[in-house]
């Protein structure tokens, strides 16, 4: 019977998949980051000559070849490419390349023998299935913290967010690596509930893996090891998990720079080196850009609440709930990847905030259970969940129609408020009042789920091309 | 039999936890692994790799592009960022056009048709030319030849090198081009 309740994932995750797989070849617009036929390329290449070849626009390499390589006729579409040959480096060392091998490999199986082959309609799809299977692991996570009903909420919004959904069907690095970032942190969860060594040694492995997708995967490591300290005083014992799992990690990790030696070692320290000095694009304002502005590609912005809900939630559990230790391990994460982040810099493209959504929906779950759990911060969680109504409506449904029923908004908006206020009172202590607020949170929940789904539906070839 | 090493007494493994002895077995037999993998991964890059099939793997067009019969179907949107460019257009029957700059880095051969034949693989039409002349490009035929000007001067030679900053125009006929040159007059 236990078990009958989790078959609610199957459409969540039909839902996902659906959500992703929607104009996945068209939104973003082919060619709005090259980095997505890169990857591929690198993977076709490995397969086809064991020798990795790909686009960067780093100094450093001593074999450069430009060309026109008009895949998905780029070169021929306004707003995409523009007139700049794309320069192809060998070998190529900017990213390790385990996404390239995925995305390659399925493109190489699929019949894509050359560069231009490698179309965003058949590389994309295996990041359709990263996707939705990173949905089942925010799931997992969000159930081992906080429940079963805070992890169906905020797997449904990971399922739906536009920003994620958009996002998601991109061939980037972090899209890969987030999803073995979360199991890494999953295992290590069970090893601090069960001390079996085993989940250290799998946490180890899948921390290591994330390194493999992307340096920066380094957060899965440091996030790691931060939780061992705050879980365990036996120093003895400490020291062995920090032992084994720092180890198990590097391992894996380090089939980077074996790889990079293979091939010409020289350059390969070199572009290590190019990249860790790269222009801080990001610039002292990155706190603030992550914040209030939700980037996809370098010049695309889509409004989005749900990730400054996150921001909210992830203030609010570290700030009341010191003394619940789980919410520490969505909080950790996130700020390491924050420091990760601002410490890196490099340019300030969209993806490189795909690492904190889970976290960050997660956050908006746990502050969910938190609040349910103490209706007298109602009116907090009603804050939280305003910026993504608030936005969704805005896009779903239009100025004239709103206006009629701006009325009706209005009186809601203020019942709820009044409703607020008495949970702020003696009177939160009536069973009424709980209940009311109870079931009051568990629907605007479902009405933020209702419009996050309208919002994620119009996003269209047109739609897209609309936005700045 | 008691003198042979008791592998579980030995003073090594008396100092050495088990979960120690166990990592250091993974270590060995990990990057024992990982040396031969890449040993036969450099051997598969030596038996496969040549420069040859590397050019291929960049220019080949691709099969789900299509070939067009139209040469002005595509052109190549938008301005290099590098002052060594050449403008190469097309003007077809019906007003129809495809102007193009491109960054010559991209190109190996600088003559006329090796710029023309880096656009048809480009913009995915097929170039027919014999030693007096462009025969067609697509299904549009020459009147007999298609003519070429660069920087206004009559193209004469299609082995012609072409200069930094060159604009080359094509028109599959006389009349094409009087118009476009009168165009290009009145202007």
């Amino acid at each position: 019977m236990k078990l009958i309740k989790y078959l609610i994932l199957i459409p969540i995750l039909l839902l996902a998949y659906n959500l992703r797989f929607t104009n996945y070849d068209k939104v973003p617009f082919p060619g709005q980051s090259q980095d997505e036929y890169s990857f591929s390329w690198v993977g076709m290449s490995l397969l086809q000559f064991g020798y990795p070849v790909g686009y960067s626009n780093i100094t450093g390499y001593s074999h450069n070849i430009s060309s026109y390589i008009n895949v998905d006729r780029i070169f021929n579409s306004i707003g995409t490419r523009g007139g700049q040959p794309t320069t192809i480096s060998r070998p190529w060392f900017d990213h390790p390349p385990t996404l390239g091998l995925i995305t390659g490999g399925f493109a190489y199986l699929k019949g894509a023998r050359v560069m231009e082959d490698a179309g965003v309609f058949l590389i994309r799809k295996p990041m359709l299935i990263i996707g939705t299977i990173t949905v089942l692991a925010v799931f997992l996570l969000a159930n081992r913290l906080f429940g079963f009903l805070p992890a169906i909420f905020a797997s449904l919004v990971y399922a739906t967010s536009p920003l994620i959904v958009v996002s998601s069907r991109m061939v980037q690095a972090e899209n890969g690596m987030i999803l073995f970032y979360i199991l890494s942190l999953l295992f290590i969860l069970y090893y601090c509930d069960k001390r079996k060594i085993s989940y250290l040694w799998i946490s180890g492995l899948l921390a290591g893996v994330t390194i493999l997708f992307k340096i920066v995967g380094i957060s899965a490591w440091l996030s790691g090891i931060i939780i061992l300290f705050s879980s365990n005083n036996d120093r003895k014992l400490l020291l062995k998990e920090i032992v084994i799992f720092t180890v198990v990690t590097i391992s894996i990790a380090s089939i980077f720079p074996i790889y990079g030696t293979i091939y010409d070692p020289t350059t390969f320290v070199k572009i290590l080196f190019t990249n860790s000095n790269r222009t801080y694009g990001v610039g002292s304002q990155a706190w603030y850009s992550l914040l209030t502005q939700v980037k996809i590609t370098a010049g695309k912005f889509l409004t989005d609440g749900w990730p400054l809900s996150g921001w909210i939630s992830i203030f609010v559990i570290s700030l009341f709930t010191k003394s619940n230790k789980k919410f520490i391990y969505i909080v950790i994460p996130c700020f390491v990847y924050l420091i990760v982040y601002l410490f890196l810099g490099g340019e300030p493209y969209g993806w490189h905030h795909i690492p904190f959504f889970p976290f960050l929906i997660i956050a908006v779950a746990g502050t969910y259970k938190y609040i349910n759990e103490n209706v007298e911060y109602f009116g907090l969680l009603l804050l939280i969940l305003l910026i993504p109504i608030g936005i969704n409506i805005s896009k779903v449904v239009k100025n004239a129609d709103f206006n009629n029923i701006s009325m009706l908004w209005r009186l809601v908006i203020i019942c709820l408020a009044l409703l607020s206020l008495m949970c702020t009172t003696k009177l939160n202590q009536l069973s009424i009042v709980k209940k009311t607020a109870r079931v009051l949170i568990f629907g605007i929940c479902c009405f933020a789920i209702y419009l996050t789904v309208r919002y994620s539906a119009i996003i269209d070839f047109g739609y897209w091309f609309g936005v700045n | 039999m008691k003198k042979i090493i008791d592998i579980k007494n030995t003073r090594a493994n008396q100092f050495i936890p088990a979960w120690l002895r166990t990592l250091l077995v993974y270590l060995f037999v990990f990057y024992f692994s990982v040396i031969v993998s890449f040993i036969f991964l450099k051997r598969y890059y030596q038996n496969n790799y040549t420069d040859e099939k590397l050019m291929a793997f960049i220019q080949t067009p691709s099969k789900y592009n299509g070939v067009t019969g139209d040469p002005c179907l595509y052109a190549v949107y938008g301005d290099p960022v590098t002052d060594n460019y050449v403008r190469i257009n097309l003007y077809c029957l019906g007003n129809k056009s495809s102007l193009n700059t491109l960054a010559l880095e991209a190109f190996k051969n600088h003559s006329t048709l090796g710029i023309i034949n880096e656009l048809a693989r480009i913009n995915g039409f097929e170039v027919k030319s014999k030693d007096k002349g462009l025969v067609s490009l697509g299904d549009l035929s020459g009147n007999p030849y298609w003519q070429c000007d660069v920087n206004d001067a009559p193209l004469l030679d299609l082995t012609q090198e072409i200069t930094n900053q060159s604009t080359i125009n094509c028109y599959p006929n006389k009349d094409i081009a009087s118009k476009y040159r009168r165009k290009d007059e009145t202007n």
